[in-house]
């Protein structure tokens, strides 16, 4: 091999090498893709690399690049911000688990990104239904549903039904109301019977009777398709079954109320027995131990499973004196009387003086 | 002349002045910043433009300004699928997405829109036309106030006593106050909270139960679902429908801090039925109640009928499904889930069509006088 050739050999081989560089780096830049920025278990924002949006310049980002639906024009609300290394799109709410995304750039599709979908095994559950006991009153006035996750809200009543004796649905049984009543984190539902059905004498009860009759089987149904907050559907449908007992038309006496006493010098928990089922949630929370100098005993309250009894664990061990339990009078049981009057106050009959508070004492000897 | 001159000068330069301390001058003591909004369950605007947001998640009202340009006049809205072009716009399906309220701002006529995702993120968004814009809470003019009843903070503490919550179910801005109605989701009950604006750091919030004796012989506490404001033959009324009858009246001189107010009722319309959405329409001396139903069609009732109707209805209504009180007019128009006034002849709603499709249409003045 002359110079000349050995000249051109090597000029050749370093054609061939540089084509490859250039070819290994595209390549490189090709693999460098839209990115998902979880945040807080939610697809918050894309990244877009910049080698999408070279030609673009910055102060015109907003105008030429879009984030879309497939087959949908509609460019998705949000926010831009240009960084050294490319874009990052915020859309105004987090991407939806299990949608595609369609990233336009001067009216042509430059790449998409699939938002995983929720992982089943997360799949949301009904915890509990409160009032747990399987015998109600007639005059109940509501439930409460627990579910493991953050729920859906808007579209409790399409997915909750009362099946009356194994046979029929009880039509417009339930209060549709909107806003529904979540708590803040959205796992529980507290879930209305209708109230003007339950309520003498008003004219839903006399043209519709009762919600519930005395005597009867019911079945609370609860439909695995309702979605939680990452889009996933309860693992499996739900029901409760009851069977309702009379009208309560009394309402709860703190007089009738028993204490369980703990021993002095331990923080034994005091249990406080109603003889009946209260609200699952009132009971825990309409309470206070007061201690002798009228100072609030820290401690936590927990009611057993059917209201019928809550137990006051105390932070600090009980000393030999005298308590106070107090209850607001908001207190009520399963038919909505509380401690000042029934659901519906019969006026024909005599009301006792209305208070804030009822106390009851108890020693620690 | 130089006189003259200076004279002139130095009024330019007053008149500068007192403009300048005009456009600058905060009537509703609002301040900048970014308001920790963590809901938005209601909507209704007060005077100038004041967007008031009801946060149930963290128990407040918040005034905004939308610093919107005032307009003449309305114009009709169309906007057919309106829950499929907000999907859209939100990058989501329709079945994750809920429209929580819509508001009309009395000046500008922009329809304010808010919507809350499935994982529970609320958004504030603008209609106009078929165009859908996000409304960024983020640097305004605002203010806020706490819900009356809402237990302070350190209260979660005291003997390991959890916070009461409640829903906002209606909120309205009437005569200097924003009203607020709540419904606990723990006990059967409801609070009334009348607030003045502008907020001030040591308001008077009145909480009220409301009391409605129904048909002489039981009494019911019972929350209140809807509700708006009426001038009844010179007095102000809250005009105000419950989640288990419709509609009683409450003597708004009444309605003061810890009182119990007994309403009166004035019509029942019918079982199986609950109000769901109302407001008053005014045509020179002629005013009307107009009612969204859960499962009746949208009514009409002559505020004149109710400044007749001395009576409260005490006896049960005979006839099954039959109503009582009040006359009213049944519209054609059913399954009206959301309303506000666009103006005082034409009221905007959200409708679920028999085909399913949800619209946001206009209804005209021919439907109310």
């Amino acid at each position: 091999m002359n110079n000349n050739k050995k000249t051109r050999f090597r000029i050749l081989w370093g054609l061939v090498f540089s084509f490859c560089l250039a070819a290994c780096s595209e390549t490189d830049k090709k693999n460098e893709a839209i990115t998902i920025t979880w945040e807080n278990e939610k697809a918050a924002a894309i990244f877009i690399p910049h080698q999408f949006v070279t030609a673009v310049p910055k102060d015109s980002i907003e105008k030429l690049l879009s984030v879309r639906l497939p087959k949908n024009n509609t460019s998705i609300l949000g926010e831009y911000y240009v960084e050294d290394k490319g874009v990052e799109f915020r859309p105004l709410i987090a991407f939806s688990p299990g949608l595609k995304y369609e990233v336009w750039l001067s009216g042509k599709l430059i790449n998409e990104i699939a938002i995983p979908a929720s992982d089943d095994k997360n799949a949301p559950a009904v915890l509990a239904v409160y009032p747990s006991t399987d015998t109600l009153p007639e005059n109940l006035l509501k439930f409460y549903i627990h579910f493991s996750k953050p729920m859906q809200q808007g579209e409790a009543l399409d997915h909750i039904r009362l099946i009356k004796n194994n046979h029929d649905t009880v039509p417009a049984v339930f209060l549709d109301l909107q806003p529904e009543l979540w708590n803040s984190d959205r796992t529980t539902l507290t879930l209305w019977l209708d109230p003007g059905r339950i309520k003498r004498d008003l004219q839903p009860n006399k043209t519709l009777g009762p919600p519930l009759q005395q005597g009867q089987h019911y079945q609370l149904l609860i439909d695995h398709n309702w979605q939680d907050a990452n889009g996933l559907l309860l693992k499996n449908n739900f029901h409760k079954d009851f069977f309702t007992t009379g009208r309560d038309s009394i309402s709860p006496n703190t007089a009738t109320w028993t204490f369980d006493l703990p021993a002095t010098g331990t923080a034994q928990k005091l249990g406080i027995n109603f003889h009946e089922s209260l609200d699952y949630v009132l009971a825990t929370n309409t309470m206070q131990v007061v201690d002798a100098n009228g100072a609030y005993v820290k401690g936590n309250f927990e009611v057993n499973s059917n209201g019928t009894v809550v137990d006051f664990i105390p932070a600090i061990a009980w000393k030999p004196s005298n308590y106070t339990l107090e209850a607001e009078a908001r207190l009520e049981d399963l038919a909505g009387n509380n401690l000042n009057h029934l659901f519906d106050v019969d006026l024909t009959q005599k009301q006792h003086q209305p208070k804030d508070l009822y106390k009851k004492s108890f020693v620690i000897k | 002349m130089k006189k003259l001159f200076y004279l002139t000068a130095t009024c330019a330069a007053l008149v500068l002045l007192v403009a300048a301390n005009r456009s600058s001058k905060n009537p509703y003591d609002l301040k900048h910043g970014t308001p920790a909004i963590k809901s938005i369950s209601a909507l209704a605007f007060g005077p100038d433009g004041i967007l008031f947001i009801g946060d149930s998640k963290s128990a407040s009202v918040f005034a905004v300004d939308t610093k919107d340009k005032e307009v003449a006049k309305a114009n009709a809205v169309e906007i057919k699928n309106i829950d499929q072009k907000i999907a859209a716009a939100l990058g989501t399906e329709v079945k994750n997405i809920k429209i929580q309220d819509i508001a009309v701002n009395p000046i500008s006529k922009k329809i304010y829109c808010a919507v809350q995702n499935v994982d529970g993120t609320s958004v504030l968004l603008l209609i106009e036309g078929d165009k859908i814009q996000p409304v960024s809470l983020k640097d305004v003019d605002f203010s806020s106030a706490s819900i009356a009843n809402a237990p302070a903070e350190d209260q979660k503490d005291r003997g390991g006593r959890s916070l009461r919550e409640s829903t906002i179910s209606d909120l309205n801005f009437s005569n200097g106050s924003v009203m607020l109605s709540g419904i606990s989701n723990q006990e059967f009950s409801s609070t009334f909270s009348k607030i003045a604006f502008p907020f001030t750091n040591k308001q008077e919030q009145a909480s009220l139960e409301i009391y409605h004796a129904a048909h002489g012989r039981y009494e019911t506490n019972s929350p209140i679902r809807t509700f708006t404001t009426a001038t009844l033959n010179g007095k102000e009324y809250l005009v105000a429908s419950y989640t288990c009858t419709p509609l009683v009246l409450f003597p708004m001189d009444e309605l003061k801090a810890g009182t119990h107010v007994k309403g009166r009722t004035v019509g029942e319309f019918g079982a199986g039925n609950s109000p769901i959405d109302m407001l008053s329409l005014k045509q020179g001396d002629n005013n009307v109640l107009v009612m969204a139903n859960s499962s009746r069609p949208v009514m009409r009732v002559k505020y004149k009928s109710i400044e007749t109707y001395a009576g409260s209805l005490t006896e049960p209504v005979k006839e099954s499904f039959s109503t009582a009180g009040v006359d009213f007019v049944t519209l054609p128009v059913v399954s009206v889930m959301q309303m506000d006034k666009l103006d005082d002849g034409k009221v905007l709603v959200l409708q679920r069509k028999t085909n399913g499709d949800l619209d946001l249409s206009t209804l005209n003045e021919r439907m109310f006088f």
